[in-house]
């Protein structure tokens, strides 16, 4: 069952001198099993849409219904919703306090109702997926991790309660390429098995790569909803919401503009590629 | 604190009379003043600071919401004041006692005074800051402390402490914000109407947060130290600039309220 957000505004401070709209009138749809890219620029209100998608501000306006209830309803159990919906913020690594990276990572499961061998399993399971050798990692403090190995330990946390949608607040910020890739393979791979995912990014390629849908935010107010093939393909409308296009999609454009016959629906670096080179190849035939 | 609300008491610009003295008065006068405050102990007494905080507060133009805003979230504690002191206060005539619990109307009288005395300086001290830039509010710690110089303290070093403190609580409030935030996602329960259950839940919050102040603590330290600081007293301070006039007058009206306190 899919999240339905419904006229939602949220307003930081209402009713003092520091009032700031932070989202204005935003309705959209999510269904189970998509991938969701959310992009704006700095300050536009990822982070606030994030948090009351996660239940933890209550709009000033409009509705989040998930699966059907209304999540800031009277009646609603919180609780049910933790284990729904996983959340993974900013700089995840700062949320970890336990004394063993087994027990962090174990720390949502508390109120789940799992038994011991089960919790295990689950743990097992959150840090494998994660990268991680069980048996090396279980007992060692999770603060004598690289700020890497930190992060990906916060992440088995979320994902050891199996929630079924996933949000992501600038997963990948900070991370090596080869860091980045691997995180961005193993969300992929969630999302292959059914879980929906909602990340955001700064990161023009990684959602041009990998999100099928993507939200544009400028100002607190939803300006586009589409495929990235949609969005990107403005190349300068984007530019005016100073945000970038994935590197792929540039370089489409900008070898349209140097005369070059390409579809200008490339977002991707795979689709780029053969591209080119057909282009490129049927160029050398015609001399 | 929470997400929807800033820190009361943080700063707002203004044009206001208040927003235009000079800093050192304003914390000299905050300081008369709340001496006023505890002086008071006549109706008359009280009559004056209640005209007065009427006073600064029109004189400040801000909200009166604003002014009063972290007081009325208070409540509570200040009913619990209310009532200590009346229950344990021994007087001489109690109306009713039970084991070293007394109620009495003297005792009354007291909890009165006690709540009072806090409430106007909460709102004082709110005030204070909230027509004055915090780093402005540094510099008038900072010449408050030069006597201490004269015994050889470190004041400046003081000062400097004083001010990075002042600094970073509106950055530690956010962060413990955050934090929370993010533990209640993951399914801390902070809001358990269990006692046991709230006070572990606690923990996901504490730790992560000396972690992060530690390391702040510790990164600032070292972003210092390579830009070459040595001790405040290496630094060219720049000489600070005489009062204006009209700042010794409101120093001299503070005083003046803290006289009438102590005659009546
Ligand atoms: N706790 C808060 N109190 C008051 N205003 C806030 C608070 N948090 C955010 N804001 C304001 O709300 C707006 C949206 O902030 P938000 O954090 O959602 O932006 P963002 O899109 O996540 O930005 P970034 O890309 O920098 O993370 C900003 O104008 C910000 O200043
Ligand atoms: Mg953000």
């Amino acid at each position: 069952m899919p999240i339905e957000v419904k006229n939602l505004s949220f307003t930081y401070s209402a009713g003092t001198p520091f009032e700031t709209s932070a989202l204005k009138n935003i309705s959209l749809e999510i269904k189970n099993g998509e991938f969701i890219g959310v992009m704006g620029h700095t300050g536009c209100g990822k982070s606030t849409l994030i948090r009351a998608l996660a239940g933890l501000l209550r709009p000033s306006e409009g509705s989040i219904v998930v699966d059907g209830s209304d999540i800031n309803g009277r009646r609603y159990d919180r609780s049910k919703l933790r284990r729904k919906l996983g959340v993974v913020f900013q700089y995840p690594e700062c949320q970890l306090f336990e004394t063993t990276v087994e027990k962090d990572v174990a720390f949502g499961l508390k109120h789940s109702g799992l038994n011991k061998d089960e919790v295990t399993e689950r743990v097992r399971w959150a840090l494998e997926i994660c990268g991680f050798d069980f048996e090396k990692i279980a007992k060692a403090s999770p603060m004598g991790l690289s700020g890497g190995e930190k992060r990906r330990v916060a992440i088995a946390g979320v994902l050891a309660v199996k929630p079924e949608y996933l949000i992501l607040d600038e997963p990948i910020a900070g991370l090596d390429p080869l860091g980045r890739e691997a995180f961005l393979e193993l969300i992929t791979g969630l999302n292959a098995d059914g879980m929906t995912i909602i990340m955001v990014s700064h990161n023009a390629d990684c959602i041009g790569e990998y999100a099928r849908r993507v939200l544009l935010l400028n100002g607190g107010e939803l300006v586009g909803d589409g495929s990235p093939q949609e969005l990107f393909s403005d190349v300068e409308r984007m530019r005016s919401l100073h945000l970038g296009v994935s590197r792929s999609r540039e370089i489409a454009w900008l070898l349209k503009k140097g005369g070059m016959d390409i579809p200008q629906d490339i977002c991707s670096y795979d689709r780029l590629l053969p591209a080119v080179l057909a282009h490129l190849r049927g160029g050398d035939e015609h001399d | 604190m929470s997400m929807t609300e800033r820190m009361t008491g943080q700063f707002i610009p203004g044009a206001s009379l208040l927003h235009s003295l000079d800093a050192r008065a304003k914390l000299f006068g905050f300081i008369l003043l709340t001496a006023a405050v505890i002086l008071a102990d006549t109706v008359a007494g009280y009559a004056l600071i209640i005209a007065l905080m009427l006073l600064l507060t029109a004189v400040s133009k801000l909200p009166v919401s604003t002014v009063v805003g972290s007081v009325r979230r208070m409540f509570w504690f200040f009913v619990i004041i209310f009532i200590m002191n009346c229950l344990f206060y021994s007087a001489e005539d109690p109306i009713w006692s039970w084991w070293i619990i007394s109620l009495s109307k003297a005792g009354a009288v007291q909890g009165f005074n006690v709540m009072f005395r806090i409430l106007i300086i909460l709102v004082l001290s709110n005030i204070f800051t909230l027509v004055t830039p915090p780093l402005e509010i540094t510099s008038a710690i900072q010449s408050m402390l030069k006597p201490l110089k004269l015994l050889r303290l470190p004041a400046d070093d003081i000062a400097m402490i004083i001010s990075v403190a002042i600094q970073f609580i509106p950055t530690l409030l956010q962060e413990a914000d955050t934090i929370k935030m993010a533990q209640i996602a993951r399914g801390a329960r902070f809001e358990s109407r269990k006692l046991h259950e709230r006070a572990a839940a606690m923990l996901p919050l504490i730790v992560p947060m000396f972690l992060s102040a530690f390391k702040r603590a510790d990164e600032l330290a070292t972003a210092m130290e390579a830009r070459g600081y040595r001790g405040a007293k290496h630094r060219s301070g720049k000489k600070a600039a005489p009062m204006p006039a009209g700042s010794y007058a409101s120093i001299l009206f503070c005083a003046a309220v803290c006289a009438a306190e102590i005659i009546i």
